[in-house]
């Protein structure tokens, strides 16, 4: 019967969860704000995120384990994309958009 | 020398050809041939299907008689009752040995006698695992100082390689005292989420770290250790003790009774 060894993983505790989240959510909001910039740095799992938050980044990944930054980037992705799908931007629609006067335009 | 044309050119061909010589054959017989005895098989030709449609409507009326002396009857006695309690609640729990954060062995033994609140988890979970254990200690919380009703929450680890006691004990205390925390073998711990049917998998490794992915499912057990009801991770603390104290009235009201 192997026991686990009695190491304390402090990095999962209350006070680094709560500076994790906080780093997190600093980040995110980095990313908010800077929306409307190029993104040029990359992230964890397809996520990408412009050079005026890479500060936040680097806290962020110091902060919070490698699994948890990608658990996180995951979610922002799948919340993002939701929102892409209810938001009523036309210029983000398809090729067609219904409906046409005409099938050919000149 | 027409179905030979007929076949050296295609199938829809070869018929149109066919069809056409076998016509004209047709014509030519029918001068000469006799006429062939129309009604020599049909007496024979029905008891084939009167014979399979016969035994399928016995085959019936059996199970309509098997079922009828199988349903339990109406107002039926305490037995049965109790009986039909346990009958229409899903299969969880079984025996369990494992280790709580004192190094002593907990098996399903010392958890009879009171209600109890079982959520798997593990302390390395991001923001599921903190939420679901803030809900429960919020909800024993509740019911303790308002209801005056003691529910026992117990917190059993699904990844006990890195979820040592100790590790559990600095965990749980930050949550509320009163939470159990167990642990063990990997053996023995596969073998309790399996009696629960709970799910679990490690993903996204990343070298020695790893998280896993779990059915966060909080589940209700009666003092007999057996299942009243599993809570998901929609309900807040509020739903999970009003849901609670309903269950726990139910049941006191149904021992009354009995």
């Amino acid at each position: 019967m192997v026991m686990a060894s009695d190491k304390i993983h402090y990095d999962v505790l209350a006070d680094a969860r709560n500076s994790c989240y906080k780093a997190r959510d600093s980040f995110y909001a980095c990313m908010e704000k800077e929306a409307s910039k190029k993104p040029t740095e990359i992230a964890t799992v397809g996520l990408l995120y412009p050079a005026e938050c890479k500060q936040f980044r680097d806290e962020f990944v110091k902060q919070c384990r490698p699994t948890w930054v990608k658990h996180f980037d995951r979610q922002y992705c799948a919340k993002k994309k939701v929102q892409r799908l209810l938001d009523n931007d036309e210029s983000r629609r398809g090729p067609i958009s219904l409906p046409q006067p005409y099938t050919f335009k000149p | 020398m027409a179905c030979f044309y007929g076949n050296r050119l295609g199938p829809f061909w070869s018929f149109q050809f066919r069809c056409y010589a076998r016509s004209s054959n047709y014509k030519n017989r029918r001068l000469t041939a006799q006429p062939e005895p129309l009604h020599s098989h049909s007496w024979s030709n029905f008891i084939l299907p009167t014979t399979l449609m016969v035994i399928a409507g016995a085959g019936l009326l059996i199970r309509y008689y098997n079922d009828e002396r199988r349903a339990i009857p109406e107002g039926a006695s305490q037995v049965t009752e109790l009986k039909r309690r346990t009958i229409n609640k899903p299969a969880f729990g079984g025996p369990f040995r494992l280790i709580d954060t004192e190094y002593r062995l907990v098996t399903e033994c010392d958890l009879r006698g009171c209600w109890t609140l079982l959520y798997f988890g593990y302390t390395s979970s991001p923001d599921v695992g903190p939420e679901e254990l803030k809900k429960m200690a919020k909800a024993i919380d509740i019911l303790d100082s308002e209801h005056n009703m003691k529910i026992k929450p117990i917190f059993i680890t699904i990844d006990p390689q890195r979820d040592s006691p100790s590790q559990l004990q600095a965990y749980l205390k930050e949550f509320d005292t009163r939470i159990v925390g167990l642990t063990g073998s990997i053996d023995a711990i596969r073998q309790t989420a399996q009696e629960y049917r709970v799910y679990f998998k490690k993903v996204e490794e990343i070298g020695q770290d790893y998280l896993v992915a779990s059915s966060h499912n909080m589940y209700l057990m009666d003092p007999n250790m057996e299942i009243v009801r599993c809570f998901t991770q929609a309900y807040n603390a509020e739903e999970l003790t009003e849901d609670i104290l309903k269950e726990v009235k139910k049941c006191s009201k149904s021992d009354k009774q009995a």
